[in-house]
């Protein structure tokens, strides 16, 4: 005949809620019949999941048929409400979506127009501007 | 700091920064027909994301950004912070 086993929380309240000060801890007792003494088991909950999203991500191209990446670009990938950002912080630069594929595309498809705007504006940007297209050229080529 | 689409729309106004719609709404700041600083945002309504970001583009301390944000900080105002970055030329 198998053994049954019965599980129940120790340190109850009236309530029905642990009393225990660490929320993540559940104890319970582990009854195996009358002549057994019971064991105790300690259950750790985890609160902080590991994160799914990477804090980094490297990106290798911009899909684009002229512009192409010298260097592949290191993304920093945050988290702001519902979305998700992927920004350059070397550059000021971010893209943004509701999920990691989407804040990418878009921060390629912004390097794409912006180095398009400075490109055709070059003429009359000020120092910041003038030292952003720079940094973009070190960044992307036109072939 | 989070800020309004409202919030954004009168700061750029008020600075006269130029724009243009495209996936995102543009703006950019102009003076003595040289480009000074480049923003955008999103075109979703409501409290705008990622606001921080803004507030770096248009090169403002999180202070100078709450002060525009409130309309304590004018046009004028404005060209003078950038002038003390370098980005816009000292008065001769």
């Amino acid at each position: 005949m198998p053994e049954v086993l019965e599980l129940e929380p120790v340190q109850m309240s009236q309530a029905g809620e642990r009393r225990s000060p660490d929320p993540d801890l559940e104890r319970l007792k582990l009854s195996r019949g009358t002549h057994e003494p019971p064991i105790s088991v300690e259950i750790h909950h985890e609160t902080s999941l590991p994160r799914a999203t990477p804090e980094r991500l490297i990106v290798g191209n911009l899909n684009h048929p002229h512009l192409w990446l010298r260097i592949p670009i290191t993304v920093s990938i945050t988290r702001d409400e519902s979305l998700l950002i992927a920004s350059i912080p070397e550059i000021d630069e971010f893209g943004y979506g509701p999920h990691l594929t989407a804040a990418v595309e878009d921060l390629r498809q912004t390097l794409i127009e912006l180095f398009q705007t400075l490109k055709s504006e070059q003429a009359r940007l000020g120092p910041g501007m003038l030292q952003l297209w720079n940094q973009l050229q070190e960044l992307i080529e036109e072939r | 700091m989070n800020i309004k689409v409202r919030d954004f729309e009168h700061t750029i106004q008020k600075f006269q920064l130029k724009t243009r719609n495209a996936g995102d709404r543009l703006a950019w700041f102009e003076y003595e027909g040289k480009v000074i600083t480049r923003t955008r945002r999103s075109h979703r309504r409501g409290d705008l994301p990622f606001s921080d970001k803004i507030r770096t583009q248009l090169m403002l301390n999180e202070e100078e950004f709450r002060r525009a944000i409130q309309c304590h900080l004018s046009k004028e105002d404005y060209i003078e912070i950038l002038r003390k970055k370098g980005l816009i030329p000292p008065l001769t």
